[in-house]
């Protein structure tokens, strides 16, 4: 076989290229048509959304739908700089902006001190063997397993009585129980692919132990802090359950407000797609930027890339 | 200068005994070499005697002090690892500076910039300073390794396998180096190597390790000539030394050993030094071990002891070879010139009877004299 | 320097030499570490046992002083027909909803797993439907659903089914929040098995070529026993979440039309916070929990095990 015919089985892996004839167009062509299907099942509601929160409300609920259209920022607009109001059961302003925030600084709290804490967990996890750490380590993981409505309940009565509801604090606590298992969980992954040989030869240099970690195993393992991060900010940013329960007005995050939206009347429509839209665009923006180091984190550390 | 010493060092990690109770001691300005096969815990010994591990029991010592509770960054040792262990983030000037950061009274800017272009230069990395340390290749990253080690003026040194992982044709010349460098530093080195041409041509003693104990320690010529158990004798030597379990039998006088199973191999020990020590042992079972050197051979049947066999492989390696024959079933290994035309398959007559015997007795594996 | 040998000891010897004192702060150090770590987390914990209290009461919203009446909301969950029904809900969900996942996405992944054009074009957006919050995903079908103005709709009109009624009829309820639960989550299995895909060695494939096998053999005897592992991490994740999904059944419906879609997430949430009955609400969902539990707990050990066998 000669050298090119094997370059091609081998690059084109199995489902493709005959090996001993020369390239099937045929499987070529229908390979890349399944595959631009796949994605246009996958893309076409984000794409039909993002389209949406441009269109005013007549192009809205035209029927049928208009796939062409002229844009209006309109819709933005008013999501931003003013307040909405949503008439139905009585008026509820839905402060969307404010939500934004909320939604950020939440999430971003709780991924601050998921990191603060975990690094260290994960650090620990991963270099001491000491008794009972498969168990802790384990008890980690659960928390991602475990139901959230479980402990969201009692969660709620103990906050009502100590004054935790709807309060910052009270939500990037809880959602230590999201993001706190992800960054040790992957963080260990990442502490682990570094050999220990480098906080030893740094020892022999001179330097007392923790030094030695924070000098030379810190810059490496930088890279799968942001990922991971990252990974536990989306999670959060994501979350639903916790809000619902635990947050009222002061801490509405984005899918909180945006559950309210629901029950809007049609006029509406398209200040809630402006409304979809800005949930989620940073994210995606986002994980295209740092998707490399998400299959590791999706995996919880399980598969490295 | 110093001497490191271990008195009854045992180091434990977790359920695994990596150490077992090893005491040694080394001389000043000497070149000591562990040797040992992957897993017999050499660079184990390195790190406990470099402070990054505390022993479970026993004491280590340098210069007579106890340094045991006093942790790795406090003992001025310097290491190398057999992986480099040359820091990902930082170029190889920054490797190199390492150390200085960690000093109480640090040297001024002057002074650390002057001692690593000497370092850089003696070792000839002077022109890769700036580079980031993913560039280098293997044979320049054991140089940085050795360089970070140098800029300080350790009490002693050790290096863990230096050589494993550089380029075969270049490992005879950096061993030369090794050596020229550590005579003229003159400061006590530990050396850590699975290769027995290494720890022969470099060492001043040789302590043999294996599974956590030690197995012997000696001077090179000891070490080969006198190996204190059969580990020790299969782990210098290349063919590896033939083994036999015989028992001794007394014929007209002299000492034959007979193969105990199935007699098959039987030979005369006329060596004069091994026969003394046979006497001893008429009636009973040895270990006894044939250095392929020492097997003449020939392919025509010349004298009474010759046994005859067949060639069953023949591997030539430039100016020397190895003939495996086989006798009956049994095997030996003959080391040859290259010289020497081999036909396998080809009858061949070997004579051991003047050979040096190695006797082991065959419970304790230790060798008999 | 003359030959020293050292005698072989044995374990009697080595334990007499005395055993070197572990300092307190070694000893501790990553109890230490980790402890604020433990603490954070581990005091969200407490609720979980107050969990297990509360359920054995007849507290009520509307009754705040209650009192303990052991496993009677126990009993008389089990003897309803609505907790049933909702067990039914949540493992049917659960388990067509990853079994049409996995046969999706490991197709996208072999799909993707070459150099054709659309495929490095496009595999960066794999992930996009994963990152939108579920919620949000939920209300954006929504939208799309709607029989007035909904583009779904539209393209259903051309088979004749422009009122299709999507999540309020109960006839499609349970389709449609497969269709957004499938959208949303194939691909990660799709991302997970790529992964395994692209980190398989090269050898064996080489040399089942040089052997001559066909296509469908080294398919069947190497890839696929290969790739087992990245399926599994992925489909048991999938599992574990899909059985306590909450979030895209309350977005779509809050769980109807009427009792459709009760899962038990969504079940447990109702009965708490809509009925009023916390007591009953959390006997229901402890007992879902431990079904729930006993499953999650074998595949995190399976889980474990395989990720040995990939790394």
């Amino acid at each position: 076989m000669s050298e090119k015919d094997k370059n091609i089985m081998i690059e084109n892996e199995i489902v493709t290229t005959e090996v001993k004839k020369k390239k099937n167009w045929f499987s070529i062509i229908g390979g890349n048509v399944a595959i631009t299907a796949i994605f246009t099942f996958f893309l076409f509601p984000i794409i039909w959304m993002i389209g949406m929160s441009f269109k005013t409300i007549d192009d809205i609920l035209a029927w049928p739908p208009k796939f062409l259209f002229t844009p209006t920022l309109d819709n933005f607009r008013a999501i931003i700089f003013s307040q909405m109001e949503v008439s139905g059961v009585g008026n509820i302003q839905i402060d969307f902006m404010a939500s934004f925030w909320h939604t950020l600084l939440i999430s971003g709290g709780a991924v601050l001190v998921s990191v603060l804490l975990g690094v260290p967990a994960a650090y620990a996890i991963s270099r001491f063997n000491f008794k009972g750490r498969d168990d802790i380590a384990f008890t980690f993981l659960s928390f991602r397993f475990g139901p959230e409505l479980l402990v969201v309940v009692p969660i709620f009565f103990i906050f009502q009585r100590i004054g935790l509801i709807d309060t910052y604090p009270g939500l990037i606590w809880v959602y230590q129980l999201i993001t706190m298992p992800m960054i040790i969980w992957i963080m260990r992954s990442y502490v682990d692919d570094v050999p220990v040989d480098f906080e030893h030869a740094c020892v022999v240099d001179g330097y007392p132990r923790w030094k030695a970690v924070f000098r030379i195993i810190l810059p490496v393992i930088r890279p799968g802090i942001a990922a991971s991060a990252l990974l536990a900010f989306i999670y959060a940013w994501n979350n639903f359950l916790f809000a619902l329960v635990l947050g009222s007005s002061n801490t509405s995050t984005l899918t909180l407000s945006a559950m309210k939206f629901i029950s809007a009347e049609a006029l509406r429509y398209g200040i809630m797609s402006a409304g979809i839209v800005i949930s989620f665009l940073p994210i995606l923006v986002f994980s295209i930027v740092a998707q490399r180091y998400f299959v590791r984190g999706l995996s919880m550390g399980a598969i490295k890339r | 200068m110093a001497r490191v010493a271990l008195k009854n060092v045992t180091m434990n990690f977790g359920d695994v005994e990596a150490i077992k109770d090893v005491t040694l001691e080394t001389d000043d300005g000497e070149f000591l070499v562990i040797l040992g096969p992957a897993g017999a815990g050499k660079t184990t010994l390195l790190k406990l005697m470099a402070g990054v591990y505390k022993p479970t029991r026993g004491r280590v010592f340098i210069d007579g002090e106890d340094v045991t509770d006093i942790p790795g960054n406090k003992r001025n040792v310097a290491m190398t690892f057999e992986d480099y262990a040359l820091y990902p983030t930082f170029t190889v000037r920054q490797n190199m500076e390492n150390p200085f950061g960690a000093m109480e009274k640090k040297p001024s800017k002057d002074e650390i910039e002057k001692k690593v272009m000497e370092v850089a230069s003696m070792l000839q990395i002077d022109h890769l300073l700036e580079r980031n340390v993913d560039q280098l290749s293997g044979g320049q990253k054991q140089r940085v390794s050795l360089a970070r080690s140098m800029v300080r003026s350790p009490r002693y040194f050790l290096f863990d396998e230096p050589l494993s992982h550089v380029d075969a044709k270049i490992r005879h010349a950096m061993r030369a180096e090794l050596h020229h460098l550590a005579s003229v530093l003159s400061t006590t080195t530990i050396y850590v190597t699975h290769d027995y041409v290494e720890a022969l041509s470099l060492a001043d003693r040789i302590v043999v390790l294996q599974h956590g104990q030690i197995q012997q320690i000696g001077n090179p010529y000891d070490i080969y000539e006198k190996p204190a158990n059969e580990f020790v004798a299969k782990i210098v030597g290349q063919p590896n030394i033939n083994m036999y379990s015989c028992s001794v039998a007394e014929e007209n006088g002299k000492i034959v050993l007979q193969d105990t199973d199935d007699s098959v191999f039987n030979f005369a020990a006329n060596h004069e030094a091994s026969a003394d020590i046979l006497k001893g042992y008429v009636g009973k079972a040895v270990r006894v071990g044939i250095r392929p050197q020492d097997v003449d051979f020939s392919f025509e049947e010349t004298n009474s002891h010759a046994i005859k066999g067949k060639v069953e492989l023949y591997e030539l390696w430039g100016y020397r070879g190895m003939i495996l024959v086989t006798i009956n079933g049994r095997s030996i290994r003959v080391l040859t010139d290259s010289d020497v035309h081999v036909e396998v398959g080809k009858d061949v007559w070997v004579d051991v009877s003047q050979a040096p015997l190695y006797l082991f007795d065959p419970e304790t594996g230790m060798r008999i004299e | 320097m003359s030959t020293q040998s050292q005698i072989l000891t044995t374990p009697e010897a080595v334990e007499e030499v005395p055993e070197n004192p572990v300092s307190w702060k070694e000893k501790w150090a990553p109890y230490l570490i980790l402890g604020p770590a433990l603490i954070v987390v581990g005091v969200v914990l407490i609720p979980f046992f107050m969990s297990v209290y509360y359920s054995m009461t007849n507290y009520r919203f509307t009754r705040p002083d209650y009192s303990f009446v052991w496993f009677k909301n126990y009993a008389k969950i089990l003897s309803s027909a609505a907790f049933w029904h909702s067990v039914r809900v949540t493992f049917t969900y659960a388990f067509i909803a990853v079994a049409i996942e996995t046969i999706f996405g490991v197709i996208t992944a072999f799909l993707l797993n070459t150099k054709r054009i659309m495929a490095k074009l496009l595999t960066p957006f794999l992930l996009m439907p994963l990152m939108i919050a579920p919620l949000i995903t939920t209300l954006m079908w929504r939208l799309m659903m709607s029989p007035e103005f909904g583009v779904l709709n539209y393209f259903l009109s051309f088979i004749g089914q422009r009122e299709f009624p999507w999540a309020t009829s109960p006839d499609t309820a349970m389709l449609t929040v497969l269709f957004v639960e499938i959208w949303t989550f194939t691909p990660f299995i799709a991302l997970l098995v790529l992964a395994g895909l692209k980190a398989l060695p090269r050898e064996p494939f080489e040399a089942a070529e040089v052997d001559g096998s066909s296509r469908w053999f080294t398919f069947k005897n190497i890839t696929l026993p290969l790739l087992t592992p990245y399926i599994a991490i992925a489909v048991i994740f999938r599992l574990i979440d899909s059985l306590r999904q909450f979030d895209i059944i309350f977005g779509l419906s809050k769980g109807g039309p009427g009792d459709t879609l009760m899962n038990f997430q969504v079940f447990g949430y109702t009965s708490t916070f809509t009925y009023g009955k916390p007591a009953e609400g959390l006997a229901y969902i402890i007992v879902n929990w431990i079904i729930i539990y006993v499953i999650s707990t074998y595949m995190v050990k399976y889980l474990n095990k395989v990720q040995k066998r990939v790394s």
